[in-house]
């Protein structure tokens, strides 16, 4: 495995990684046993962008365990240890080596060791080359060429950037469109001219969070930053970068990204718009997708079958003419006999009416129009309920299948009768996979389900054949009938996540229930629905997200980490997941209702402090059944302590 | 007041699209509305408007006690008297309905508003050719069985709709029973597709008080609507839907006649509509009528061997079974089947899961004291009593030999002993019970049949049955009669079209 991959480079509590990648490991072994036993650890921090702030972050959580106390480098100076943790970076380097060389020597004289966390060196500064040759100290390099540089000097050893260690779980989420992240300060190159749409985010973002959510919010990151291009690989981005004025973004890349969609674009003349893909460039929608599926290799069986076996269920609120391009991309593009219901989910009149202009005519085509939205969990399981063919295809109104599409599904479900469900790669119209599946990643208390083969172009060999995947997003899923039937949708979940909802009780019931089939495409015109303000209204606006969180963690008992997406409040200040606070916070919306979160949040404006305290009022004025402290045992309890626990358990004085 | 708007149905490519807009919003209602599927044999272009309006009320009609007070207002004016037939049907029903539930009668009012042109007649139909509604349940078996016994290559037509979570029109079992049917009796079959009942809430009726599903008030007639156009379509002009002598069931209340809570089933209702149709050459009918539901049984086990292993009568299935083999229906089945002599296990009945699932069975009993019992209570009563005779018929030999065969043998031997064990534990708890003899055919209701069968069924049912003429028989079928003439008299007056209140 991948540094960082299918697990999100979340470490446990303990500071191990279940899963991580062997090469993550070996870096942690290394660089812990470079402290030795030693608890009194002093973390000295330089001075740097948010980068640098990312690598400050990583070694916290590496050294949570072992860490004394944390320093700037003046506070340094002024305090004695046993170790000394000196933060890694590009801090010794011709552009930026006005720190760290000189700081060097002094702490050595301070602390009984010193360990250099893994940086690039360029030991041709004499500055550089005079600082490591005098050292005691362990020095690591963050990537083979710095250690090859080293090596003679000092006693150098080698270990991956410490903004491995990072917890990037929490920002990992589809994105669209490109970021250009090219640096702007003294170490940027004048080799090529920045892009217009270029923002530095190292120095215009205002926090680490801001950084990183930037990054996430995008499909692909044009860079010659190192960090930036470390953050969006690990946050599962497509990755093009350029050499800064020295060598340690080709070099990180080399050792530490090997595998991630990175690729060095140095070559590219000018703008890099040679990748950029059609739909981006102007091209159709369609022309940017390309029809991977061949129907020569639909087995005949699957394409001669009579009757339909397939009803494809269109939910739709308000948006007539995107369900009925989504229903003619079926009509189209099904290359087997198929059923479409356009459901109108509680649309109003002239909607119902237009839908059902649309399926009169069409012999394979039936409306249903429901009396009031019930949100696409409820809408869908009722429509299922109208469903007599052997599969039903789940297509949000906003997509489009391709053909080939439905007839590989359904040859994929006859290959595999264990399975209960398959989902082709649906793509974004900048061509980009937004998801082929994903993996489902429970941690601590918190849930993510994370899409596979996001970012990728729908033809990349990454992605690989048919498989089993650990979920099924809703966009585009062929289901078994008997599928819904022996597991129906939980029209609890309203509006959103009833895909994961299903997915989780389906896999946890049935191993192996998921497929996905990389080869044939829908289209997914997707809109994202971030969080958009504070406002009252903003956050009015989050309810049916929240309340069908809600409803998942009282059903399975936990967080969605989506809930961190749409209040990023809940997070610590160190960016980690407060899934205590989000859980609570939960259960009071599903016990109070989206009244009371709503003056929680006005009141508390948000600030996890006091909606902590707002959480224990509310747990504190309703009637909480008591602990049941039986008579007999505060007999038992001696003296004063017995007035405090009768007290405290309604008896009295007993 | 509520409201509830028809709109015009229309049917193109192969389905009928039925709309209706409530008002105010009301919970009966998932949709708002409905599509009827036929299959390719059957042109719905063809189908008149008036015919189409028709099937339209005969599904909602139902709906019109639970929605009232309520105005309903038709896309069109229907025939002289239609409007007042459709209102006294509605009445009847809540009657029935309001008395159940206690309220009282008289709470009702629907008012039916006729708004737009006067529709076509429909063109007259000649032939005779029989038509039969077909669900694969021991009554629509039977009558199968006897159309294609009496009359020339009858049409039967099945109706699927879904009304999750049950799946009970979704199970190969009911495909498997539909195509065998279809290849063991000379017959046309024909499915249709509807998500009728999807459409409604079926729990509305009990949050109203209702002693009832909505879906027993009103499935019958969806069947009966998907009949009714894939009849005439197919030139059929004798309409039957399998009605038993049990849902005649009736007691007057305080001078009002109540009926039996499956209204649908009513034969004063099915009746009232043969009149409606017989305007259009027409007629509506069931060829089990005088037949208590123990004699339907014993009929389709006897005289209809080849199908008898067809039954598929339990709505609680579940996908891969033929029955649930653990509910009331199940046991009435299974039992009714192996003491006629037939064997349970080919219609895929489990007698071991159902003698342990319904070993706690206790006839119920009904007070004599106080208001006479429901119609419901008295079929109850009456089915209980049949579980009762079966197992005093059945030889413990014979169980035995059961239990060793179809699907109870898949068993371990010592849950067939179990299930042997029971039987007897049923059989002695039960010992005591003092039942009605064996029912007999209700001579009274010969005169509802056909008058073409009327003669030869006759004959079949006395081959095999007692007859009852007994006053209580008599009484009963009066009572619906006098019930179908309170529905059917406007028609036979030709009242010209008004808004009633």
């Amino acid at each position: 495995m991948l540094p960082g991959r299918g697990k999100g480079a979340g470490a446990g509590p303990d500071g191990s990684v279940e899963g991580e990648a062997p090469r993550l490991a070996r870096s942690r072994d290394v660089l812990l046993s470079a402290l030795g036993d030693s608890r009194d650890v002093t973390f000295v921090r330089s001075a740097g962008n948010l980068g640098d702030e990312l690598i400050w972050a990583g070694t916290r959580r590496l050294l949570a365990d072992r860490l004394r106390r944390e320093a700037a480098p003046s506070e340094a100076l002024g305090s004695r240890g046993e170790v000394a943790v000196l933060s890694g970076g590009g801090a010794w380097s011709k552009p930026y080596h006005d720190l760290l060389p000189p700081l060097l020597g002094s702490l050595e004289g301070r602390f009984a060791r010193v360990v250099i966390f893994p940086s690039s060196f360029d030991p041709s500064v004499p500055e550089v080359r005079s600082a490591l040759s005098r050292t005691r100290a362990v020095v690591f390099a963050r990537e083979e060429e710095s250690l090859r540089r080293i090596r003679d000097l000092c006693d150098a050893r080698l270990a991956d950037d410490p903004a491995f260690f990072f917890d990037f779980f929490p920002y990992r989420r589809g994105g669209s469109g490109v970021l250009h992240a090219f640096r702007t300060d003294r170490e940027a190159t004048d080799a090529f001219p920045l892009p217009p749409e270029n923002r530095d985010i190292s120095s215009v973002c205002s926090s680490l969070d801001e950084w990183l959510w930037t990054i996430a919010r995008h499909a692909e990151v044009r860079t010659d930053r190192a960090h930036v291009m470390i953050a969006a690989a690990l946050l599962g981005k497509r990755v093009r970068y350029r050499s800064s004025s020295y060598f340690k973004l080709p070099a990180i890349a080399a050792y530490s990204l090997d595998g991630y969609p990175v690729v060095r674009d140095d070559f590219l003349p000018g703008s890099m718009s040679d990748g950029t893909p059609a739909a981006e460039s102007g091209g159709s929608l369609l022309q940017a997708v390309p029809a991977v599926a061949d129907r020569r290799e639909t087995p005949r069986a699957v394409l001669a079958a009579p009757e339909p076996r397939v009803t494809a269920i269109i939910l739709t609120t308000n948006r007539p003419a995107l369900a009925r391009a989504a229903a003619a991309s079926v009509l189209e593009n099904a290359g087997l006999p198929c059923r479409v219901l356009l459901v109108s989910n509680g649309s109003p009149p002239e909607v119902e009416r237009e839908l059902d202009a649309f399926a009169g005519p069409e012999p394979m085509v039936d409306s249903l129009p429901l009396s009031e939205n019930l949100g696409c969990a409820g809408g869908r399981a009722l429509a299922a309920g109208a469903v007599a063919t052997e599969f039903v295809f789940f297509l949000d109104d906003d997509a489009e299948v391709r053909p080939g599409t439905l007839e590989r599904l359904v040859a994929e479900l006859d290959a595999h009768p264990v399975a209960l469900a398959a989902t082709p790669a649906v793509v974004l119209p900048d061509g980009r996979v937004q998801h082929c599946g994903g993996e489902v990643m429970v941690r601590g208390g918190s849930i993510s389900f994370l899409p596979f083969g996001e970012g990728l172009a729908p033809e990349d060999p990454a992605l690989g054949g048919p498989a089993p995947t650990g979920w099924i997003p809703g966009t585009a899923a062929l289901v078994r009938l008997s599928g819904l039937l022996e597991f129906p949708i939980d029209a609890g979940m309203k509006a959103y996540y009833e895909d994961n909802e299903w997915s989780f009780r389906v896999a946890r019931s049935r191993p192996g229930a998921f497929r996905r089939v990389p080869g044939v495409v829908a289209i997914h015109r997707h809109e994202r629905k971030d969080r958009r303000g504070d406002g009252g209204a903003e956050i009015a606006r989050l309810i049916p997200y929240l309340e069908a969180i809600a409803r998942f963690r009282v059903r399975h008992g936990y967080v969605l980490d989506a809930v961190f997406g749409w209040l990023p409040e809940l997070r610590r200040p160190d960016g980690t997941l407060d899934v205590s606070l989000a859980s609570d916070l939960l259960s009071a919306l599903s016990d109070s209702g989206s009244a009371w979160f709503l003056e929680a949040w006005r009141r508390s404006e948000g600030h996890a402090d006091l909606l902590k305290r707002e959480v224990r009022a509310r747990h504190d004025s309703e009637s909480h059944p008591r602990p049941a402290v039986r008579r007999w045992h505060v007999r038992e309890i001696p003296g004063r302590l017995r007035r405090v626990v009768a007290r405290a358990a309604g008896l009295g004085e007993a | 007041m509520n409201r509830l708007e028809l709109h015009p149905p229309w049917a193109t490519a192969g389905k009928v699209v039925f709309r209706w807009t409530p008002s105010p919003r009301s919970s009966l209602y998932r949709t708002n509305g409905f599509t009827m599927r036929f299959p390719s044999e059957i042109d719905v272009t063809t189908l008149p408007d008036a015919l189409l309006l028709t099937a339209f009320l005969l599904c909602v009609h139902a709906h019109f006690p639970l929605l009232s007070p309520l105005e309903v207002t038709l896309p069109a004016v229907l025939g002289p008297g239609e409007a007042e037939f459709w209102g006294r049907v509605s009445d009847v029903e809540a009657e029935t309905l309001d008395a159940l539930r206690g309220t009282g009668v008289g709470s009702h009012a629907v008012r039916i508003l006729e708004k737009g042109s006067s529709l076509s007649p429909v063109p007259e139909r000649s032939g005779g050719r029989c038509a039969g509604a077909f669900s694969g349940g021991r009554d629509s078996l039977v009558q199968a069985g006897l159309l294609a016994e009496l009359s020339e290559r009858p049409l039967l037509v099945a109706c699927s709709s879904g009304l999750p979570p049950l799946v009970d029109h979704l199970t190969p079992r009911r495909r498997f029973v539909v195509a065998e049917t279809r290849r063991r009796l000379p017959v046309d079959l024909v499915e249709v597709a509807s998500d009728a009942r999807l459409s409604i809430e079926n729990r509305f009726a009990e949050r109203s008080g209702y002693p009832v599903a909505v879906n027993e008030l009103s499935d019958t007639h969806v069947y009966g609507a998907a009949l009714l156009l894939a009849g005439w379509a197919l030139g059929a002009t004798r309409l039957f839907l399998a009605s038993e002598a049990d849902v005649q069931e009736s007691v007057l209340w305080d001078g009002v006649t109540v009926q039996h809570p499956h209204l649908m089933y009513a034969a004063s209702t099915q009746r009232a509509l043969s009149a409606l149709f017989s305007r259009w050459g027409l007629s509506l009918g069931s060829l089990t009528w005088p037949l208590p539901g123990a004699l339907v049984q014993e009929l389709l086990v006897r005289r209809y061997p080849q199908l008898s292993d067809l039954q598929y009568s339990c709505w609680r299935v579940s996908l891969g079974e033929a029955a649930c083999n653990r509910c009331s229906k199940c046991r009435i089945a299974a039992l009714g089947i192996l003491a006629s002599g037939g064997d349970p296990g080919r219609a895929g009945f489990d007698l071991v899961r159902i003698l342990l699932a319904q070993r706690g069975f206790a006839p119920r009993r009904i007070g004599t004291s106080g208001r006479a019992p429901h119609p419901g209570q008295l079929v109850g009563r009456a089915h209980d009593e049949f579980t009762v005779r079966s197992l005093r018929q059945i030889r413990f030999r014979r169980l035995v030999e059961a239990l060793g065969r179809g699907p109870s043998r898949e068993h371990s031997l010592r849950a067939r002993a179990l299930a042997a064990y029971a039987f007897q534990r049923l059989r002695r708890r039960t010992l005591h019970e003092t039942v009605q003899m064996s029912p007999g055919y209700w001579k009274a209701a010969i005169g509802w049949l056909d008058p073409s069968f009327r003669g030869p069924l006759e004959r079949i049912y006395a081959d095999t049955f007692p007859s009852d003429g007994s006053p209580r028989t008599v009484t009963l079928v009066a009572r619906s009669e006098a019930l179908t003439r309170r529905i059917a008299e406007p028609l036979a007056a030709s009242v010209p079209a008004e808004a009633r209140s």
